[in-house]
This record gives C-alpha cells, structure tokens and sequence, in this order.
C-alpha cells in the first residue's frame, strides 16, 4: 500500500476509535438520561438519628413506605461518640431528642454541613452543652457550632420557651417537601409541642399555636449542605418528613 | 501494518463492550481468528406471544392492568369480542399496595380507577411508568389520596412526582372532592383520534353518571354538560416520554371512546 494511502487509513481509524470510545461511554448515559434504558443507579438514602428519636419519627423511617423508597435508617448515635467520618456514611442526619452537645460533637456536626452533608434539626436537639451551663443555643463555640437557621426565643437569656398547636399553614406551597399537601385543613398527627423559635432561614411552613402563629419548618444552608429545621416532632407529620428526607437525599 | 491491526482490534473490542452497555444483553465472542458478535436478549418479550388469531393479523397482544376497582361497564369493554379481536388482553386488577414499576412495565396501558388510595410507592412507581414511555389512563379521584395521611391532596404529592394527572380537582388543596351529574358530551377536539368518528350532536354517556369537578391542566378534549354547568369530561397530557388520559367520568359509560382511547395510547 502507497505510504500515504496507509497515513491515511491510520488518522481514520484513530478516529473510528475516538468516536466508538466516546459512544462506548457515553451512550449509556445518554440512553439512562432519556429513559430509554432504566437507570443502574440504585437510588437511596441512609439516615442517621444522633440523639433520641420520636417513636412517630422511628415508625416513619423504618415503615414499608421509607422502605420502598430506598431510605435505610439502621441506627442511632449517641451524640458524644460521632466522629466526622462516621457522619460522612450517611447522606442525612437527623437531631432529635438530646439538647447536650459538646463542642467535639458540635465541631463535626458542622464540618459534616459545610462538606455537603444534609442535616434535619427537631426543637432544641444539639442547643445545650453538657456540662457548660453559660452556652446558649447552637452557635457556641465561636459562631462554629451547628448551623441551624433558627433561634430559640429566650436563647440569650437561657432558656427554651414551648408552645403547643397543631394547625399547619404553608408559606411556600410549591416547596418540594409540602408540595401536594392540602392548603387549608393540614394539621399534626395530635396537638403538639412547638419550640418557639425565630427563623434565620426561608420559612417552609408555620403553625397556629395557643400563643399565635410561629414558624413550623425552616430551611437554611451552609457551605455545601442543607439543613432544614423542624420547630415540632416531624414524626407528626410523617408526609412530611418522607418527603424532606428524599429532598435533601435527592431520592 | 502491526499498529492499524492492533487498533482494529481494539475498536472492535471498545464495539463489543459499547453494544455490551448500551443494549444490556449478552455479547458471545467466538470464531478463530475473525469476531463474530452474537446478541441474545436476555429478556424475552413476553407481549410477543401470539394472540387470538381470528379477525387480525397482528401479533402484537395490548396488555392493560387495571389498578383499583374497575367498574362493570370497563371490564365488558375490555374483555368484548370488540377488544378481543383488537387483540386487548385485560388479564389482571392490581391492588395499588403491590404495584411496584417493574410490575407495571409489563403491561402496554394502565388504568387507575375505583380506588383513590395510593401510598408513596404507588405514586411514584405510576410516575416513573409514563415517564419511562407508558400509557396511562386515569378515572375520577383514582390515586388522589393517601391510605394513612390525610394532608395529602390530591395527585402531585410527593414534591410533585405523584401521579401526572393533567388535571386538578376542585377542592383538591382544601381537602374534599366536588362532583356533579350529567351525561351530554361536547366534543372539544372532533379530530382527535379518540373522538373521531363520534357524532357532535347528541353523543352522550349510556346513562347520567357522577362527574368529578376538576381544572383542566392539559388539551381537554371533551367536556360534559352537568346539573353543575359544563365542565372538562376527557383531558389529554403528557409526562416524560408517555402519554395520560384522565377522564372525570366512568370510561366505561362510553365504550367506543374507551376503545379508541387504548387504540390511540398504543398506537395499534
């Protein structure tokens, strides 16, 4: 074969096989994002509680429905003994049921959040300390605490102040985790305690209490991650918290 | 001359495992020298078996699952000698508690009606039905409530990847579903397929029917005259690669719009 001719033939088929490459590797994806082929991905989220959660909250996570939409919840923590990588198993992290954090657990909670890990807070989980009666609220120690886009109204002054309701009103109706619910009429599962808190973050949802309307649900972000706060137990409302745990896990 | 063999070669390699991938089937190298590529599916297409042979030469067998509670006047037409000959086969009533999306990938067109419970799992699995290219057909408030929340209303929930109905009740966001009564149709769209052929005047249900009151949120094809005013009767829309039919009324009350809606979804 004349030299130039085989030159040739030798840049074509490189080519040839820079475009099979390309196709080997990208079609896939391509037939995945159109839905032409179902996608090998297997969709999930793991969920980890530090503290001590509602039996509602419990019965939610570990129910057919959580099940079936690939949310495995296989533990709790104590929030004393977390270090940062074992945070980082999880794709969202739960608060509920134990005030006393210490500045370590605080310290991880936060560089978890800042990594881009999605963190769920319920009433005043993680807003005292263990042994420091002077910390109020979860900003201690130096502002790098947890990232919780709420204030508890009596934080400065020591003190946790309650309130208890159960009529739920919307404040964003499209928000993901609300979409779908009824507009007027959504309530708690019961007449529910409400930590009274300021929002700090976008307002999801507010609830009618005996001392008027507070906010309910409260989203804020810090770094690379989300945190989404719940004013009341979210095992009240377990539509709910499906919906914000596939939210933030992106399920 | 070594290098081109060796890139040969290896482009028939990059071929097989590209075909290997794109297609998920098995790939059976063999032969002595020379590469012959073998495709077995691994799946056998259950639909391909062969149908009533009276009346139609296709091969192809309409699978339709009904979820919930179809009422009498559906299952005559879809199990008459129209439908048979069309080669509909309606071979199964699924409780929306079991549906899962690889349950529903076996049948060519899916109709909700008769139960409006569907749980998280339900929803999604009819969600990623269409939108992976099924067709659906919706009846009243089929799939608009959950079995154990009472805050959800309505179709959209969850984060709006429920069920893609193109239309929304009224009352939906206050929690109750409103209905009238009527049975004279108007025909909105006389040259869509499934309406096509039906008269313009007169055409109306087989008796007067309960009507789920309901906002159009696609092409709305036919509208019904109620005690209540007229409102949409038959809704067309689209999610992802498939196509929805919604209708407010017992599909059942008109069997030809019932049949040329399955003929029009599958394009058989």
């Amino acid at each position: 074969m004349d030299p130039k001719n085989q030159k040739i033939l030798l840049i074509v088929i490189v080519i040839i096989v820079a475009l099979v490459s390309v196709l080997a590797i990208l079609g896939p994806m391509l037939l995945e994002a159109l839905h032409i082929i179902p996608s090998s991905h297997q969709m999930g989220a793991n969920v980890l509680v530090l503290g001590t959660p509602s039996v509602d909250v419990i019965t939610t996570l570990s129910g057919r429905e959580a099940v079936m939409k690939g949310i495995s919840y296989p533990i709790n923590l104590d929030p004393s003994y977390i270090t940062l990588d074992t945070l980082k198993i999880y794709n969202v992290v739960i608060l509920q049921g134990d005030p006393y954090f210490d500045m370590n657990t605080r310290e991880m909670v936060n560089q978890y959040v800042q990594g881009g890990g999605k963190l769920i807070i319920v009433g005043d989980a993680g807003s005292k300390h263990p042994m420091y009666p002077n910390v109020a609220g979860w900003s201690w120690p130096s502002g790098q605490g947890i990232p919780v886009p709420a204030e508890i109204i009596g934080e400065w002054a020591g003190w946790s102040d309650i309130s208890y309701g159960s009529t739920l009103r919307w404040a964003d109706q499209n928000h993901p985790i609300v979409k779908g619910l009824k507009l007027t009429g959504s309530t708690t599962t019961t007449p529910t305690q409400v930590f009274k808190v300021t929002a700090q973050g976008k307002a999801i949802a507010a609830i009618d209490t005996d001392e008027g309307t507070l906010p309910a649900i409260i989203e804020g972000g810090s770094g690379l991650g989300n945190v989404i706060y719940f004013a009341y137990d979210p095992g009240q409302t377990p539509e709910i918290l499906l919906t914000t745990v596939g939210y933030l896990a992106g399920i | 001359m070594l290098a081109i063999l060796v890139l040969v070669v290896a482009a028939a390699v990059i071929l097989a495992v590209g075909l290997f991938f794109m297609t998920g089937t098995q790939v059976q190298v063999s032969g002595g020298g020379s590469f012959n590529v073998t495709l077995t599916p691994n799946n056998q297409n259950t639909s391909s078996q062969p149908g009533i042979p009276i009346g139609n030469d296709s091969k192809t067998v309409i699978k339709v699952a009904v979820i919930g509670t179809p009422t009498e006047n559906v299952i005559m037409t879809l199990s008459s000698g129209e439908a048979e000959r069309r080669n509909i086969s309606y071979p199964v009533t699924l409780d929306p508690t079991f549906v899962t999306l690889d349950i529903l990938k076996e049948y060519d067109i899916v109709i909700l009606q008769g139960d409006p419970y569907f749980d998280m799992n339900a929803r999604e699995a009819v969600n990623g039905y269409v939108r992976d290219g099924g067709s659906l057909i919706i009846v009243g408030d089929a799939g608009s409530k959950h079995p154990s929340y009472s805050n959800v209303a309505g179709w959209s929930w969850p984060s709006g990847d429920g069920i893609p109905v193109p239309a929304q009740m009224v009352g939906e966001l206050y929690g109750y579903i409103d209905y009238a009564n009527g049975s004279d149709l108007r025909i909105l769209r006389s040259a869509h397929p499934i309406i096509k052929g039906i008269s313009l005047v007169g055409s109306g249900l087989s008796e007067t029917s309960q009507v789920v009151k309901v906002i159009s949120k696609g092409d709305t094809l036919v509208a019904i005259d109620t005690d209540e005013g007229t409102l949409p009767a038959i809704i067309e829309g689209s999610a992802g690669l498939g196509k929805v039919i919604y209708f407010a009324y017992d599909p059942g009350q008109t069997p030809e719009i019932l049949l040329a809606t399955v003929k029009y979804l599958t394009g058989v």
